[in-house]
C-alpha cells in the first residue's frame, strides 16, 4: 500500500472518530473577545473625576515601542483569568478591590516613570484601567497613561503578547 | 566482507526505525490523550497562537487530539506505519511552524504540546526539538535505499504490533 493510500485511510479514520466525538461531547468554546468596535471607541477624551483630568492616553504604536522598557510598567486591569489567558509581554496583573488600590502597589510600581493601564475596553469605554490610572495618578505616579483601543486593538496588530500563570498574583492577591 | 557488513548495517537501521517508531508512537498517544482529557484549554492555547481563525479553533481542538491519536497507534502497525510517519512529519513540522511564528511576533505562548500545561512556553528549542522528530518521522517514511536494501527490499520490515 502506498504511502498516500495510508495517509488517506488514516486521515479518515480521524476524521469520523472527531466528528463522533465531537457530537457526542460537543465542540469546546473559547471565551468571546470584545468587539472590534468597543475598541475603537476607547479613543474617547476622558476626564477623570478622581485626578482631575490628569490621566492621558497613549497610541498603540507608542506604547508598542516602551515594551521591554524598564522604567515604563504595563498594568493589565482586567480579572486574573483573562490576564492568564493573554496579556501584554511583561506587565503586571493589578486589579481594583472595592474601587481601591491594592496595599503595597503604589510602591511596588514607584520605580516606574511611566505606567500604562490597559484592560479589554469592554462597552467601549476602557473603564477599569481609567479607574485604575485615575487612583494611581491620585496616589502620586508621576506619569500614568491609559492604551487607546486597550487590549483587543494591541492583540489585532500582533503586538507582543504572553499567556501564562500569574506568578506575582499571590503576593498581591 | 563487504555484504555481511551491509547486512549489519541494514539491520541496525531497520531496528532503530523500529526503536523510532515506537518512540513516536508513545510520544504522540500520550501527547493526544493528554489534549483529549481538556479540550477547552486546548482550544485557548491554540487560540492565543493567533494563527488560526476563531471559527476554526474547536474544530481543530477536537480534531488534532484525535489524529495524534491515530498516528500514533498507526506508527505501532507495521500495515500502516509509513503513511502515520508522514502523517507525523506533516504534524511536527507545522507545529514548529506555528511555533516559530510565535516567537518571531513576539508572542510568548504557552507551547499546548503536551496538553493545557500553562507552564512550558514556546522556545526556539521546541522548534528545533519538533524539526528534529521531523526530520527522524522521514527517515521512518521514506528510509534511505543501502546497497544490501536493494537486495533485500522485499523482505517485510519488523512489526511492532500493540500487546
Amino acid at each position: 500500500m502506498s504511502i498516500s493510500v495510508q495517509v488517506l485511510r488514516l486521515c479518515a479514520v480521524a476524521a469520523v472518530v472527531a466528528a463522533v466525538l465531537g457530537w457526542v461531547r460537543g465542540l469546546p468554546t473559547l471565551p468571546q473577545p470584545a468587539a472590534a468596535s468597543d475598541a475603537a471607541s476607547c479613543h474617547a477624551p476622558y476626564q477623570d473625576p478622581v485626578a482631575g483630568g490628569d490621566v492621558q492616553w497613549i497610541s498603540q504604536a507608542e506604547a508598542r515601542a516602551l515594551v521591554g522598557d524598564g522604567k515604563v510598567a504595563f498594568v493589565d486591569c482586567r480579572a486574573r483569568e483573562q490576564f492568564e489567558s493573554g496579556h501584554v509581554s511583561g506587565s503586571v496583573h493589578l486589579e481594583l478591590h472595592g474601587g481601591q488600590l491594592p496595599e503595597g502597589l503604589v510602591e511596588s510600581l514607584g520605580a516606574a516613570a511611566t505606567v500604562i493601564a490597559y484592560c479589554d475596553a469592554e462597552g467601549g469605554e476602557c473603564q477599569r484601567s481609567l479607574e485604575m490610572a485615575g487612583l494611581l495618578r491620585a496616589a502620586g505616579l508621576p506619569d500614568v497613561r491609559v492604551l487607546e483601543g486597550g487590549l483587543p486593538a494591541w492583540l489585532d496588530r500582533g503586538y507582543p503578547a504572553e499567556s501564562g500563570a500569574c506568578h506575582h498574583c499571590e503576593a498581591t492577591p | 566482507m563487504p555484504p555481511l557488513r551491509g547486512d549489519a548495517v541494514s539491520a541496525a537501521g531497520r531496528w532503530l526505525r523500529l526503536l523510532a517508531r515506537v518512540g513516536l508512537a508513545a510520544m504522540f498517544l500520550y501527547a493526544g490523550a493528554l489534549k483529549l482529557v481538556e479540550p477547552a484549554g486546548l482550544a485557548q492555547d491554540m487560540s492565543n497562537y493567533r494563527l488560526l481563525p476563531d471559527g476554526l479553533v474547536p474544530v481543530l481542538a477536537i480534531g488534532l487530539p484525535v489524529l495524534e491519536v491515530v498516528t500514533g497507534l498507526a506508527l505501532l502497525l507495521a500495515s500502516h506505519a509509513r503513511g502515520a510517519a508522514a502523517l507525523s512529519a506533516l504534524m511536527l513540522a507545522l507545529f514548529a511552524v506555528a511555533m516559530a511564528q510565535a516567537k518571531l511576533r513576539g508572542i510568548d505562548v504557552a507551547c499546548g504540546c503536551f496538553g493545557a500545561d500553562a507552564t512550558t512556553q514556546v522556545s526556539w528549542s521546541k522548534v528545533a526539538l519538533n524539526l528534529a522528530l521531523a526530520i527522524l518521522s522521514i527517515w521512518i517514511a521514506w528510509p534511505p535505499r543501502t546497497p544490501s536494501a536493494r537486495t533485500t527490499a522485499a523482505a517485510p520490515p519488523p512489526s511492532a504490533q500493540p500487546s
